[in-house]
């Protein structure tokens, strides 16, 4: 994947791939950006998994990039495919998943509540 | 294996249903034929997870009891499969992932309470790439389904490849999948039998552990296309508990099976033969272009110029919403969970270790399409883009009936070629994710054979018109002979 970004048909679009602000979006992952992303996910990765993992992620995200070359400056986006928008239903008591039940899959549990880590530090 | 056992897994479920009502056969004796066959072939073939033999037994006595008293529904005492990413409560479903090991859904999916109110025999939960995100079942943490077809050393196709295996193997007589981006056609089409992508909409999702919220859609696997349409049947309608699902009637689609296709408008796109695709394949679907030709339909050539950018497009749009609908696992409140006394370390640990690599990666794309400063250049792009692939659909819609393409580009492949380089992997999918794309509907069956692998070829329609799209290759089907050939196990 490394050697592709040599040819002359990647060097040509990479010209014109660039977003609204000017970023240029082809440029190589580095390891700090994968690092972030992780962060941002919530996903714990050992050195070489990112390693692998931004080469992975170089490989897809180039051949994404072609999207750059299509003119949609007029189109609108498309978030979903029906013409279904907020369906509402009456707001009434229901019978609904019994305490018990529903905890019955989570780990930590006290008094009918899910237990979790301090989320603020000192509390 | 022998004599009756095999006759009754080589049935249809239309068959089965008119033995069933004429009594010359019960639900318990079609239902332990089913699980003696899970029991002489799942250890080869891996389609199923979970074996549900208990829960069948009961369920086929109750089927039984409801025959007699002449209250039968089209799916009463059929033995059928369900994909494990549809939450059961009489069965683990761990979505093919380490992160849902063990667990146990407080509620049923709307599709499995519809086939449970017909009466429909559960023999089990089929493996499926984790969380739906593959085309191989190599994604699955619980190891690789191996196809029927062939040495059983190639992929079932995936993400349901488990369902589609089911079916071909006869373990099941039916089965359930999701399709996101060809996750029942492709499997279906590489297991040579019938896979159903409804309309999105069409069928509730209500209980499907969702990939990505608007492409997943639930459908049929089965090994005729009248038994496809008998379970599309039952599982499709609106669903209060999904507000996606469509308030629009369900047709009687066995009805629309008349094998008449004469002046139907069938559609040819140029660009779904792609360069890669193998020359079986090409020469298949070639063959039943014209077999349609000679039954009376009309050939249009088309063009739906968008479509090599549906697979690009496609891999931010499903990654982005995969990486929100997955921000769900975090080790609080179900599934595996790694404690570590500090809540980012304890989140980023379970994920880490409860997400397997596809999964993990797929997270990482759709953050990182969804980022600050990345959000216009890649997500509002790729949706751009959708328009643009939908609009193409809309346009051919104007003029043909019915659209016409190979399923896939390649026959199976084998077990471990594709693991190590993921876009060869998606490669895969290039012609089945434009209709999710767009939202259509689409049916894969048989129309070849490429030595001892099945070559599959797609009918498309426009949005809610499963039954052109079933009517179309119920009519193929009936004039060919595939259907015939079962896998030699």
């Amino acid at each position: 994947m490394r050697e592709m970004r040599e040819s002359p048909t990647v060097s040509c679009w990479v010209m014109h791939c660039f977003d609204t602000c000017g970023r240029n979006i082809v440029a190589e992952l580095t390891l700090d950006e994968v690092q972030h992303v992780a962060a941002l996910a919530y996903l714990r990765f050992s050195t070489e998994e990112l390693d692998e993992l931004r080469d992975q992620l170089d490989s897809i995200l180039e051949h994404i990039n072609q999207l750059q070359e299509i003119d949609t400056a007029a189109i609108p986006p498309t978030a979903q495919v029906i013409a279904v928008t907020s369906v509402l239903r009456d707001d009434t008591v229901r019978p609904s998943l019994p305490t018990a039940i529903a905890l019955a899959n989570t780990p930590r549990t006290e008094d009918n509540f899910i237990e979790v880590d301090a989320v603020l530090e000192g509390s | 294996m022998g004599g009756v056992t095999d006759a009754l897994t080589d049935l249809t479920i239309a068959k089965a249903r008119a033995l069933l009502d004429r009594r010359e056969v019960s639900s318990a004796e079609l239902t332990d034929a089913h699980l003696a066959r899970i029991a002489a072939v799942d250890d080869r073939v891996h389609a199923f997870l979970h074996r549900m033999d208990d829960v069948a037994r009961g369920q086929a006595a109750e089927a039984d009891r409801r025959i007699a008293a002449g209250e039968a529904a089209p799916l009463t005492g059929i033995p059928v499969a369900l994909k494990d990413v549809l939450v059961t409560t009489d069965a683990p479903t761990t979505a093919g992932s380490k992160i849902l090991a063990g667990y146990r859904s407080p509620y049923d999916a709307t599709v499995v309470e519809k086939m449970r109110a017909q009466g429909a025999v559960f023999v089990g939960k089929t493996n499926t790439d984790e969380f739906a995100m593959g085309s191989s079942t190599e994604n699955s943490a619980y190891g690789p389904t191996h196809n029927p077809w062939g040495d059983l050393d190639r992929v079932p196709g995936g993400s349901s490849g488990g369902s589609a295996a089911a079916v071909a193997a006869r373990e099941a007589m039916g089965a359930l999948g999701s399709d996101t981006g060809g996750s029942i056609r492709q499997p279906a089409g590489f297991c040579g039998v019938i896979g159903m992508k409804p309309t999105y909409g069409r069928v509730s999702r209500y209980g499907l552990i969702a990939f990505a919220s608007s492409l997943d859609q639930i459908g049929p696997f089965a090994r005729t296309v009248e038994d496809a349409a008998i379970i599309l049947e039952a599982i499709a309608g609106h669903d209060p508990l999904d507000s996606t699902s469509l308030d629009i009637l369900v047709p009687t689609y066995r009805n629309v099976l008349t094998g008449d296709v004469r002046g139907v408008r069938l559609g040819v796109p140029k660009e779904y033969f792609v360069e890669g695709m193998q020359p079986e394949v090409e020469a298949a679907v070639r063959a039943a272009i014209a077999e349609f030709a000679r039954l009376g339909a009309e050939i249009v050539p088309i063009s739906l110029p968008y479509t090599k950018y549906a697979l690009a497009t496609y891999y931010i749009i499903a990654p982005a919403e995969c990486s929100a609908n997955l921000s769900r696992f975090d080790g609080v409140k179900y599934g595996y969970s790694h404690q570590a006394g500090d809540l980012r370390d304890s989140y980023e640990l379970t994920r880490g270790e409860g997400f397997g690599p596809e999964v993990k990666r797929r997270i990482m794309l759709g953050t990182y399409a969804l980022s600050s400063g990345y959000y216009d250049a890649y997500y509002v792009k790729a949706q751009k883009t959708r328009t643009l692939i939908k609009r193409d659909f809309d346009e051919a819609f104007t003029d043909v009936d019915a659209i016409i393409a190979a399923t896939s580009p390649t026959v199976a492949f084998k077990i471990g070629e594709k693991v190590q380089d993921p876009l060869a992997m998606y490669l895969n999918d290039v012609l089945t994710i434009p209709a999710n794309m767009a939202g259509i509907p689409g049916i894969s069956l048989t129309c070849g054979f490429k030595d001892d692998l099945p070559i599959a070829l797609q009918v498309l329609g426009p949005a809610l018109g499963e039954e052109i799209c079933l009517r179309v290759a119920h009519a193929y089907e009936q004039a060919t002979p595939w259907k015939e050939r079962l896998a030699d196990l």
